[in-house]
């Protein structure tokens, strides 16, 4: 998988997965419709429209680099799938 | 007392040492200003939504800010002692400001992913996902040379046009509610705002809209430290409560207009 750019921080989280999945693969985001809602979030990932794995919760409420973390466990998934 | 929530998020964040204070405004959108501003005050007033705000701004010995984010392509004579705006609403871009006066800030470290995501948008949730974003985290940076790009093709002339045309439209085919502004031949409309009768039938509305695939908004939410507060914030929570913000920007033309007139008069029917 080509990594166009590294993580640096938990908000960076859905750029990152967005611009370095491969061809096939796509992340969504669901964000909460409601106002002062920028904490909460709700990302989706698919390989060929089928969901294979959902992330959510709350960006005030993530310990150190959560995000981080979980974006290498989606490269390994990605990478063995 | 009736301002985009993002300012005072971002006053909060940034200018804590900065004592915010807040004017009413009625349900038309006048203003009451303080009777004056003391030399080491700052007023802010803004021209809603590209309609010119007439109301007499009082006597100073500090400084007045007109914020022109909404009024950009509006012939709108300045008044303030400094003019400033962001430049995303109308212009569509993913980032970018101004003030009129002489600023040479030290630009703070950015990868501007919010406006990477903005040009790489192609639903409402990536836009969304990309203001959260910055209203998680942001860096004071300069504008990307995208929207530089599109800025200096601009044709202020003809963005007016089309804002204009198509809210003429919406005022002459949507059935219900009424438009909060009446708009001069020499401003630029943001939105076709309108007026419902209550808060019950403006989210109906709404929700029906999503489902037909348009993408409304409200403005503005009242921020809630001026929900809290002890002032005069009734008009500003009523018009949160009853508007509908429908967009009217230049990339859509008179046949977007109908299908959304369609809508909301079927809706209507149902």
């Amino acid at each position: 998988m080509k990594k166009e750019f590294t993580m640096e921080s938990n908000n960076d989280f859905y750029c990152y997965i967005k611009s370095n999945l491969p061809k096939g693969f796509k992340i969504k985001t669901e964000p909460s419709k409601s106002y002062y809602s920028q904490w909460k979030f709700r990302y989706i990932l698919f390989k060929e429209n089928e969901k294979i794995k959902e992330i959510k919760g709350d960006y005030r409420k993530i310990k150190n680099d959560e995000l981080k973390k979980t974006a290498s466990e989606i490269i390994n998934l990605i990478e063995v799938k | 007392m009736f301002t985009c929530w993002s300012l005072v998020s971002t006053m909060l964040k940034r200018y804590p040492e900065i004592e915010l204070d807040f004017y009413p405004i009625d349900k038309k959108l006048n203003c009451s200003y303080p009777t004056h501003i003391k030399g080491d005050e700052l007023l802010v007033f803004i021209h809603y939504f590209g309609h010119e705000n007439k109301m007499k701004l009082p006597k100073s010995n500090g400084v007045i800010l007109e914020d022109v984010s909404h009024s950009i392509t509006s012939n709108i004579p300045p008044k303030g002692d400094l003019i400033f705006g962001s430049l995303r609403k109308t212009f569509l871009i993913g980032d970018g400001g101004f003030i009129n006066s002489y600023y040479n800030p030290i630009y703070e470290k950015s990868r501007k992913l919010d406006t990477w995501l903005r040009y790489e948008a192609h639903d409402w949730k990536d836009m969304r996902e990309a203001e959260n974003m910055i209203d998680r985290e942001f860096q004071i940076a300069d504008i990307s040379s995208q929207s530089l790009e599109i800025i200096f093709k601009a044709n202020f002339e003809m963005i007016r046009k089309i804002r204009q045309e198509n809210n003429d439209y919406l005022n002459e085919h949507i059935e219900i509610g009424h438009p909060l502004i009446k708009y001069k031949k020499n401003e630029s409309p943001l939105l076709h705002n309108r007026i419902f009768e209550s808060k019950e039938v403006r989210d109906s509305l709404r929700k029906y809209l999503m489902k037909k695939n348009i993408f409304t908004s409200i403005h503005w939410p009242t921020h809630k430290i001026v929900k809290n507060s002890n002032l005069d914030n009734e008009a500003s929570i009523w018009i949160e409560n009853h508007i509908i913000s429908i967009p009217i920007a230049q990339n859509y033309n008179l046949d977007d207009m109908l299908y959304i007139s369609k809508c909301i008069n079927e809706w209507q029917k149902t």
